[in-house]
Order: structure tokens, then sequence, then C-alpha cells
């Protein structure tokens, strides 16, 4: 191939040098910036396709079903779902697994009501209005955790309509964890035998498998589908996820088609196989022990930065197993220099692996200035 | 009617932020209930070019959606909405959709969608509607 001409090589050069100063800042996404996948490259020069459903054989062979199976399974045991039961692919994200969770919900239950909480991610407003399903937004606590006495005056009313929730396992602002036990127990307590619980674990699905007291989660606490991203805790520079549900409720809504002999049970045809390679390649090299280390040093540094803020006097605040640091929304300045997302009167830092102490103490250091400038 | 669903925040010079950010680029307002609009914490309007004043909006920092749905305004305490929901039920009128818009001052904004919009109105009567 050709050497790209001298404008195309500047363009490129400049675009790089943009993102390597845009990382130094990026202290308000979850996205894991500490990663190598440099033994990759070779496979970009292939082309790959994970075309379809990965647990049948396709007859496009350029492929990666095989580990992505892999991938498959080693989510299947963190979120305790028995490898017989398990089935799910790699997705294009976050949105595309949370489709597919409440997609699965509505084929089983098409007359179904889908309750969701006010802090749910803005992105299932839209699954919602594409799969046309009933739903139901329940208010939030103030800490983000859905309001579970709403939520069960809301079941009650429409008891008689099957139940789809959407639970938020570490929600988009302040990381919380809705209580799937408890909401279990409400339906119980209903009667609503129709039921159906999707998990967004987006960012916190690769944290609770790591601590000791974790609040519940997984299928043995009663998800029937649960979508967790790639890039965000293990970090990819492709965005992607993971969507598991049971192996039953695939079998009843496959359909077979003859194009390219494989099942069409994932939502979209022609698939990233690089992906499922980049999750397997992490998992490879760190091992349960390293995610289990990677996750309590975030935990440290996140408390590090709550105590920081204390120090200075700032109310800021963390969920218990949260990296999801919630404060008073910072001056302008410190939100022009650092990559955040406030949301309303609050804002939050994100202490992902590339966020050091260091960091952390430089962005407190700028929201306290530039308060201290704004009062005088 | 395409109708325009802004949730703001109590701040002073809202609407006339609003008014400027369309003006400026020619679009006109054709109804606004300047009255009650900001202190509710939701502000609807019109248009003569609705798809141009949602990007319009967007890009100046507001939240605007637009929306078929109906807005109430009820009191934010707990089972405010399981009562509309159950006015509905009793009715046998189908809610498509209920999702609250924003909380402001004791109060939720509620954007609600039903299956029979003529009985859903009728229900609503006696609700604050905006
Ligand atoms: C809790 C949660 N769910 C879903 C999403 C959407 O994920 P994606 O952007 O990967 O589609 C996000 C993204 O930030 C999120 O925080």
């Amino acid at each position: 191939m050709n050497e790209p001409n001298p404008l195309t090589r500047a363009h490129l050069d400049a675009l790089k040098r943009e993102f390597e100063e845009l990382a130094q800042r990026q202290v308000g996404y979850p996205c894991n910036q500490s990663f190598d996948y440099s033994e990759l490259t070779p496979f970009l020069e292939y082309t790959l396709n994970n075309v379809g459903d990965p647990f049948h054989d396709s007859n496009f062979r350029s492929n990666t079903h095989e580990i992505e199976r892999e991938v498959i399974a080693r989510f299947a045991s963190l979120m305790h779902l028995e490898q017989e039961q398990a089935w799910g692919y790699v997705t294009s994200g976050g949105t595309e697994g949370n489709m597919y969770g409440i997609y699965m919900g509505r084929e089983l239950f098409p007359d179904g009501v889908v309750y969701f909480s006010q802090d749910t991610h803005y992105s299932v407003l839209k699954i919602l209005r594409v799969l046309n399903v009933r739903n139901i937004m329940i208010k939030s606590q103030e800490n983000g955790e859905i309001d579970y006495e709403d939520l069960r005056e809301t079941i009650r009313i429409h008891r008689d309509a099957p139940v789809i929730f959407m639970a938020n396992i570490g929600s988009t602002m302040k990381g919380a964890v809705d209580d799937v036990s408890r909401v279990r127990g409400i339906l119980d307590d209903l009667a609503v035998t129709n039921a159906y619980i999707h998990a967004d674990a987006a960012l916190s699905g690769m944290i609770l498998p790591f601590v000791e007291e974790p609040q519940p989660y997984g299928f043995d606490a009663g998800f029937d589908s649960v979508s967790i991203s790639g890039h965000k805790l293990i970090g990819c520079p492709l965005p992607c996820g993971v969507v598991l549900t049971k192996r039953d409720y695939v079998a009843r809504i496959a359909r077979s088609i003859e194009y390219v002999g494989v099942l069409d049970t994932t939502l979209p045809g022609s698939r990233n196989a690089l992906t499922p390679l980049m999750l397997w390649y992490a998992f490879e090299r760190l091992g349960m022990d390293g995610f289990r280390e990677l996750v309590a040093e975030m935990l440290a540094v996140a408390e590090y930065a709550v105590e920081r803020f204390d120090e200075f006097g700032v109310p800021a605040w963390r969920h218990k197993n949260s990296v999801t640091v919630v404060f008073p929304r910072p001056p302008a300045e410190v939100m022009r220099k650092w990559q955040i997302a406030p949301l309303g009167d609050i804002a939050h830092i994100i202490t992902m692996p590339h966020v050091t102490r260091e960091m952390v103490n430089e962005f407190v250091d700028d929201c306290v200035k530039q308060k201290h400038k704004q009062t005088a | 009617m395409n109708r325009i669903i802004i949730t703001v925040r109590d701040e002073v010079g809202v609407i006339a932020d609003i008014s400027k950010a369309l003006a400026d680029e020619n679009i006109n307002i054709e109804a606004l209930n300047t009255e009650v609009a900001g202190e509710k914490g939701v502000v609807i309007l019109t248009t003569n070019e609705s798809d141009r004043a949602l990007r319009v909006l967007m890009n100046a920092g507001f939240r605007a959606i637009t929306d078929e749905a109906m807005i109430i305004r009820l009191r934010d305490e707990p089972g405010a909405l399981a009562k509309v929901a159950e006015k509905f039920k009793i009715a046998g009128v189908n809610i498509q959709s209920m999702h609250i818009l924003n909380r402001h001052a004791g109060y939720a904004n509620v954007a609600l969608t039903a299956d029979d919009e003529a009985k859903a109105k009728a229900l609503l009567e006696g609700e604050d509607v905006l």
C-alpha cells in the first residue's frame, strides 16, 4: 500500500495529538483507558464477521464465534448462570444489550408493561419507543435507586399485566443499584407470576462479581437477562458489550433463516468479530485475580476522592461498591478543563483505572479554587 | 400541532433565553403560555418550524423534546403517579407510556400517552394538565 499523502498524514497526526490530550483530562466517563491490544493489530488485515448466533455454525467462516462463546462463558460464570443454560453474544454496547433484554421480555410477554426508574439511562426511552411496548417510569429516590413503594403501588394496579422490570445495576449518574431481591419480593407479595427482569449492569456488572459484599445481582438473584459493557470497565478501543440470557428463552424466539445458515437470534446480522477477540484477550491477560485487584484499586481511589472533597467541605458521596463519586456541579471553568458530564445540580467523576490519585488531587483543587474565585 | 416541551430549572430569564435562541434563527413562536412558563419547571411551545426549533434549542443547551403526549403536573408525593394509573385502569383505558419529565418545586411533570386519547383527556379533567 502507498504511504498516505502529507496532508492526510498531518490530519492523522493532529487527530492523534488531540486524543492524547483529551485522555489526560478524562475523569467523568466510565471508560477504562488503560489497555494494550497491540498484539491484536495483525487481525486488522482480515475481513472478519461474526454474523448471526455465536452458538451455531456459520457459512461465513472467518469469524471468532468460538472465542465469543468463551467470552460468554466467562460472563455467565460471573453472573451465576449455569453454562448449559447460558446464551448470549457480544453486542455493539450497552444500548444493544438493553434492547435485546427488553425485546426478549416483550416476546415472552407481549402484553407486558415495562417498569423502569427515572434514573435509567436515556437510551431506554428510545428502546421502548422502537419496541412499542407499554411502559411506566417510576420515580427514584434521592440516591438514585428506584422508589420501591411507588413501584409496588404501580404494579399492584396493573397486577394482571405481566411485569417486565428494567433494573439498574449501577445507574449512569449516581452508580445506584436497584435491589432485585426486593423487587422479586414485591412481585411475590402481589402474586405476579408472569415477570421478567432485565438488568442494565453496564458498569457494575464488572464490579459486583469482584467485591466482598455485593448487592444482590446475577441470575440466582432473579435476572432473566443482563447487559454489560465491554468498553467501560474492561476497556476497549471499540465500543462493545455482552448480553446474556437463558437458552430456553432464546429457543422460543429463534427463527431459522437459510441465507447464511445461521439462526436468526441476534439483533444485527453482520457483527464485529474483533470485539469478542479483544474481550477474550483482556480476560486472558488479567484473569479473575487481575480484575479483582483492578476493582479494589478503583474503589480505593473512589474513596480517596470522597475524602479529598470532604477535606475541603465539598459534600461528595458514593454508593457502596461504586466508583462513581457524586458532588455538586462545579463551575464552568472546571468543566471546560476536565471531561465530565453534569446533570442538573450534580456531577460525577468515575475512578476508572487510568484515574490516579494525582488526577483526583488536581481535579479537587480545581473545583475548590474556582469556587473560591467565584465567591471572592 | 407539534409541541415542543422543554424542561427547565428554576432560573430567571429562561423564557427570554428560549425566545432569543429561536428569534436569532428566525423561528417564530406561535404559542407559549408565558404566565406560568418556567415556574412549573417545564415550558411548552409551538413554533412555525418544529424540527429546526428543536435542533436550535438543543444546540443552545436546552433539554427539549417533541411529544404527542399529554403533560400533567402532579404533586410529588408517594403514590401520586399510581393514583393516576389507577384512574385509567378503572376506566379501562390502557396507558401506553408514562414518563416523569422532571421534578420541580414539589411537583412532578409527567408525560402520558394512552390508547384512547379522548377518554384519557376526559379522565384527566380536574388534574393540572399543561
Ligand atoms: C447504565 C448505562 N446503561 C446503558 C448505557 C448505554 O451504553 P452504550 O453507550 O454502550 O450503548 C450507559 C452508557 O453510559 C450506561 O451508563
